[in-house]
Formats: structure tokens, C-alpha cells, sequence
């Protein structure tokens, strides 16, 4: 695994610079509890300082420079001009390709406001994602406001992130006019700091899941940057004594200020997102730290879409906390196609087998059903479709995995009404249901494949009608609005049982809408699957 | 001898009639003028609700629920003036004069741009206390009512 970070013009340069010694201060800390994972973490990061002006990069090292433009701009700057600086990346086209190919996820760093950063921030990422990069963007919008830039170049930034928003391409913008705080008034560098230390911190959580990919699921990262929208990165250290838990106290602030970020633009409801938990505590603080930061997810929101993937690593050095990469939730997107490849051969961070959780919301059936790596349509599966000749699939589990993939195959199938053409078992689509990736898929499918994927499940065997608790009072499943399904799912203790078929329905209506409860069958529940008094009584005692 | 009002019918008649036709023509020239003001009058109110919305815009902040800006709209009827009042709210600086007089004007030819609605002509921004006053004028009679 091997990230780029990767710094366009003068102001993405002075992020970069801050962010590199904000994570060498962290490796640091980290070499001095274990050498080796400090060097692993230093050699997954590379920095490159893309610019137009020559003079602007004398203090970087020269094999971190990238100069672009040198005929366009003789290497002087891009006079502040966006247009020339786009011009300039046009003449370097190849170089910055080159560089891109060699690293599997890019962080693309750069400000709106003059000329190199503002011109050359949309095509860099757009470039990055044809190669298909995992590419996480951060932009900065200036302020005029403050007099940091002219209105007019502004409203040039604006234009680049509604570029994002129209590409579908998530980005993480930052806001300049928030580290004005009359209330709170600080010198500039500290509220740089302060707006950085997320990024050098929220690397160190990324570098630990995209290290070992064989155990966390693709498909989700894939999903998790799919679409439009804002990500925010959230940090916060937790520091316990040593051999002693973390206290209420200290969770409750560490959570606070992961969730908290003033200065990133971020205002719809958070959908899927990725928590990272280091530290060598119980299961118990875990789960608290777990169940705080979900309820500030949540909120307020029955229907909330907040979809946690956790990562946790135990024996990880200090320091310690909660690193988090939340993502707006704009809607179902199909998963971005990103070429791991280049990460096949990466070594994980933490030589012995490390209990990387993907715990899923709602039920996740993903530890028995593992799910399918995201690599891209390979020449040979497109070299064999004719337009006439409908590819066929051995079972409809392969058929989503290679929609999943971005199988032009699959694709073309799945967009058509030939649903006869593979049989599908509602028990696999029970199971299928169950993952994040396969819930990105449905929504590409044509009407006739979803009729026909819901008509399996409904068909496979009815839903146990279980008895839940609603306001104090007990009421059967099919009784249950998909509303009122969400909320129980997310505030009430279910058994097991109950809640993989809550879950189940949650699911279809949200894929098919809440209509499509009504097909259901319902049986009635075995006694087993009922919550009895000694279950409660046990699950209190677990909490 | 005191002659009768049957004797002055002709007289009372022809008043009467011109007296009619002078209410009607005066009613008239009133109904016009009315309808041409009312006419005018949506018109300025259109273009300034237009203009304060493109230029407040850029201005909002994601994740806030609070305008950037204040917003009035002053009619001089009688000169086909619209006046765009502008103020700064939510704790922030612009627009004003004193230190953005430059934004001030690149954004009013902006937004005036975005409008391309050439029956108007704006001229200089001024300050008037808090506000920041942006003067348009209508130089063109507005299209009747159901017209466009």
C-alpha cells in the first residue's frame, strides 16, 4: 500500500509542509514505542510539491518537487492567472500521470484563491480517478471576507468545487472563514494547525486500514468515496495510564472532538463512514466509544443512513484515539472502480494478524458472507462481449459481484429485462442483502432484475413474526411500518434473530421502497427467536 | 322671464355628455397610469429580488442556516428607481465600502451580469449608515400586464 500525498501550488504547498511535520512529529512519538511500525508508516507515504514556480519549492527536498509548465510559465508562477496554470498541467500532462500510476490512493492537497492550486486542482483528481485512484481531494475555500483573496477569485473557487459536485467526485473542503473566531482569536498559525492536524492524523488511521485489505472490504471503501458530496476527517487522542481504561470522561471528549471539525464543510446527514480505533483497551470501551459517536451520527433521524465500517487495531504504539472519515450521504452510488492491484504485495502495518473489525450497522451479514474484491473490468472480459451475446453467470451471487466490478458485461445484462436468463436463489439475495457492497449494486439494476431479485426473496421462505418492542409496548414485525423498522433497529436491543430479519426488511425498503414490505410473508416466530426475560437480563449485564 | 330647465336640455345635455367623456378619458389616463406603475413596480421588484439572491449566493456557508446578508429593497416609483440595500449579518464584514469598495463593484457587475436584464442601468454604490445601496434604474417602459 502506498499513499501520495500530493500538494498543488503555494497555499496546498504550505498544507503540505504542515502536514509533513505534523506526521513526522506523530512517527516520532511512534518510534520511540516501535521502530519498525514507524518505519512501515513512513515508507507508506510519499509527498510530491506540484507547482509552477520554481522558487516557491527551494526548501523542499528535489525529488519531492514536481515543476510543471516550464515553457508555459518559464517556471515563474502562473501570475496568479487559473488558466495558465491549467495550461501549464496540460504541458506536464504526462509527468503528473506518471507519478500518479505509481500510488494506489492520492490526496490531492491544494487552495482556491490564485493561480497554480485554483487551475490545476480538478484536472490533477480527475486524472487521478481515471486511473482509478482512491483520490481524496482537499480543496480549500479561501475567505474575502478576511481579504485573503479578491471576491472574484473566490468565486473562482466556488466554481471548482461545483466542478467536483457535478463530476460526482467527494472532496473535503476546507473553509477559511472559520478559523476567524471573534469569540476565540488566535495567531494564523495556530488555526493552521488546527486545520491540518485532522489530515496528518486521519493519515495515520487510513494508512492502517488500506494497509491490510485482505481485511477490510473494498467494496465499502469504494462506496464510502462514491458520489457527490463533503467527507470530514475527525481525530482525537486518547490517552489512558498505562494498563488502565479510558475513562467516561475521556471518551466522551475524545468523541466530541473527532466529531467536531468547525473548519470542514459538511452539512447533510453522515452516511457511510470509516472509524478507526487504536488502542489497547477492553471491548467494553469499544463499544462506548462505538455508541457515541453513533449517536451523534444519528442524531435525531429515524432514517438516519449512517453506515459505520470500524477498523480496530490492538497493539497499534501510541498515540492512541479514534481517527474517522465521514462522508455526506447524498443517496445509493454505485461503487467508485479502484484498481488496488498495486497493493497486492503490500505487507500490513502490524506484522501478526491484527482483529480488524468490519462491524457493520443494521446487522451486516459480511463475516459469513465475504465479500468480493473491487478491481477493475479486465481487457479480456471486455474483449470477449459482442453486442449481441448476453454474457451468462453461473449463479446470481457471481453475476453482482461482477456488476460490482464494473463488468461491462454484467453491466449490459443487468441493464437489460432478460431476467430469465440466470436463476436466483432468494436465499443468496437474503445473504447479499446483508453486505454494503451488494446494496451500491441494486440500485444500477434494470426494473425487471429488481422485480425479479425482490420476487426471489419474497418467494425463498416468509420472515419470522417476531414480537418487538415499540413505545413500551409489543407489536409483530409485519405490523411495522419501514419507518418504525428503522427505528427499532437503531435504538431498541433485538435478539439476534430478530434483528437479521428487521434488518432484512430495513434493507428492502430502502432498495425498493417502503411499499415493498407489503409482499412479505410472515410466519410465526419461534419461540427461540423471542427476546426472554434471562436474554435481557443478560444482554443488561453486557452492557 | 326665467327660462325653464326644458328650455336649457340641450345645454344640460351636451354638459352632461362632455362631462362624461371628460371622466372617462380621465379615468382612463389613470387606469394607464396605474397599470403601468403596477407594471413598473413588479418589474424593479422582480430584478432586485434576482439581484440580492445571485449575490447572496456565493455568500452562504455550508452547514449554516443563517443569511450572510440583510436585504431591503427602497421603489422611487417616479423615477423608475429601484434601490438595492445591502448590509452585512451573521457576524461577518461584507458587503461594505469602507474595506471591500472593489468587491463591492466587481460582485454588483457580476450579479448584474448574471441577470442580463438590459432594461436596467446601475450606478455608483454608496454607503447610507449600515448599508451598502446599489441604484438601478428602469430605462425602459415594462411590458403591460401579460405581456413579457
Amino acid at each position: 500500500m502506498n499513499i501520495l500525498l500530493l500538494s498543488l501550488g503555494g497555499g496546498g504547498g504550505a498544507i503540505l509542509r504542515s502536514v509533513k511535520a505534523l506526521f513526522r512529529r506523530d512517527l516520532m512519538v511512534t518510534q520511540k514505542a516501535d521502530g519498525k511500525y514507524a518505519d512501515r508508516l513512513r515508507r507508506a507515504v510519499s509527498t510530491r510539491f506540484l507547482d509552477t514556480n520554481e522558487f516557491s519549492l527551494t526548501d523542499i527536498p528535489r525529488e519531492e518537487r514536481l515543476l510543471i509548465g516550464a515553457r508555459t510559465t518559464g517556471l515563474l508562477g502562473a501570475r496568479h492567472d487559473p488558466q495558465v496554470a491549467a495550461q501549464a498541467l496540460e504541458e506536464s500532462r504526462a509527468e503528473v500521470e506518471a507519478l500518479l500510476s505509481e500510488y494506489s490512493v492520492v490526496f490531492v492537497i491544494g487552495t482556491g484563491g490564485k493561480g497554480t492550486g485554483a487551475g490545476t486542482m480538478f484536472p490533477v483528481v480527475q486524472m487521478a480517478r481515471e486511473q482509478r485512484k482512491l483520490v481524496v481531494p482537499i480543496f480549500v475555500r479561501p475567505s474575502f471576507d478576511r481579504h485573503e483573496v479578491e471576491k472574484r477569485r473566490y468565486d473562482h473557487a466556488l466554481r471548482v468545487i461545483e466542478q467536483f459536485d457535478r463530476a460526482k467526485i467527494r472532496l473535503i473542503e476546507i473553509l477559511n472563514d472559520r478559523g476567524y473566531e471573534e469569540s476565540d482569536p488566535q495567531p494564523q498559525a495556530v488555526v493552521w494547525e488546527r486545520m491540518n492536524l485532522p489530515i496528518a492524523r486521519g493519515l495515520r488511521g487510513l494508512i492502517f486500514v488500506l494497509s491490510d485489505l485482505s481485511q477490510v472490504d473494498p467494496s465499502d471503501l469504494a462506496t464510502l468515496f462514491a458520489g457527490e458530496g463533503r467527507l470530514r476527517l475527525g481525530f482525537s487522542e486518547i490517552d489512558p495510564r498505562p494498563s488502565e481504561e479510558p475513562s467516561d470522561e475521556m471518551i466522551d471528549e475524545a468523541i466530541r472532538t473527532c466529531w467536531r471539525n468547525p473548519y470542514y464543510a459538511f452539512e447533510r446527514q453522515t452516511g457511510t463512514s470509516l472509524v478507526c480505533i487504536q488502542g489497547d483497551w477492553s471491548n467494553i470501551a469499544d463499544a462506548k466509544i462505538k455508541s457515541r459517536l453513533a449517536a451523534l451520527a444519528v442524531g435525531s433521524h429515524a432514517d438516519s443512513p449512517y453506515t459505520p465500517l470500524y477498523a480496530r487495531s490492538l497493539r497499534a504504539p501510541r498515540p492512541w484515539g479514534i481517527t474517522a472519515l465521514f462522508a455526506e450521504y447524498t443517496g445509493t452510488h454505485t461503487p467508485l472502480a479502484v484498481d488496488w492491484g498495486v497493493d497486492r504485495s503490500a505487507t500490513p502495518l502490524l506484522p501478526a494478524p491484527v482483529p480488524l473489525q468490519r462491524v457493520p450497522a443494521l446487522g451486516d451479514d459480511q463475516a459469513a458472507t465475504p465479500p468480493p474484491s473491487v478491481v477493475a473490468p479486465s481487457a479480456s472480459t471486455e474483449a470477449v462481449v459482442t453486442p449481441d451475446a448476453l454474457p451468462s453467470f453461473s449463479t446470481f451471487w457471481d453475476f453482482a459481484v461482477a456488476i460490482n466490478r464494473a463488468d461491462r458485461a454484467a453491466l449490459k445484462l443487468a441493464g437489460t429485462a432478460d431476467v430469465d436468463s440466470l436463476a436466483i436463489d432468494g436465499g443468496e439475495v437474503k445473504k447479499l442483502l446483508g453486505t454494503v457492497w451488494f446494496r451500491a449494486v441494486v440500485p444500477g439494476l434494470s426494473h425487471a432484475w429488481r422485480d425479479r431479485v425482490l420476487e426471489a426473496l419474497v418467494e425463498h421462505a416468509p420472515i419470522p413474526n417476531h414480537r418487538v418492542k415499540l413505545d413500551g409496548r409489543g407489536v409483530l414485525l409485519s405490523e411495522l411500518t419501514h419507518a418504525q423498522l428503522n427505528d427499532i433497529v437503531k435504538r431498541t436491543y433485538l435478539p439476534d434473530l430478530a434483528r437479521a430479519d428487521a434488518d432484512l426488511l430495513v434493507n428492502v425498503g430502502r432498495l425498493w421502497g417502503a411499499d415493498a414490505l407489503r409482499r412479505f410473508h410472515f410466519a410465526d416466530a419461534s419461540p427461540n427467536g423471542e427476546r426472554s426475560k434471562l436474554g435481557a437480563l443478560l444482554h443488561g449485564l453486557r452492557e | 322671464m326665467v327660462p325653464s330647465v326644458a328650455d336649457n336640455a340641450p345645454v344640460f345635455l351636451w354638459s352632461g355628455a362632455t362631462l362624461l367623456l371628460m371622466a372617462l378619458i380621465t379615468w382612463r389616463a389613470a387606469f394607464t397610469h396605474l397599470k403601468h406603475r403596477r407594471a413598473a413596480t413588479r418589474v424593479m421588484e422582480s430584478f432586485a429580488e434576482r439581484f440580492i439572491s445571485e449575490f447572496e449566493r456565493p455568500l452562504r456557508q455550508p452547514g449554516s442556516v443563517e443569511r450572510p446578508l440583510e436585504a431591503r429593497m427602497r421603489l422611487v416609483l417616479r423615477r423608475r428607481r429601484v434601490d438595492i440595500l445591502l448590509a452585512p449579518n451573521g457576524g461577518r464584514s461584507y458587503p461594505n465600502l469602507t474595506d471591500h469598495r472593489k468587491n463591492m463593484a466587481y460582485d454588483v457587475g457580476r450579479v448584474v451580469g448574471l441577470i442580463a436584464d438590459t432594461r436596467f442601468t446601475t450606478g455608483d454604490v454608496y454607503a447610507h449608515g449600515r448599508w451598502v445601496v446599489v441604484p438601478c434604474r428602469l430605462t425602459t417602459e415594462p411590458a403591460e400586464e401579460g405581456g413579457t
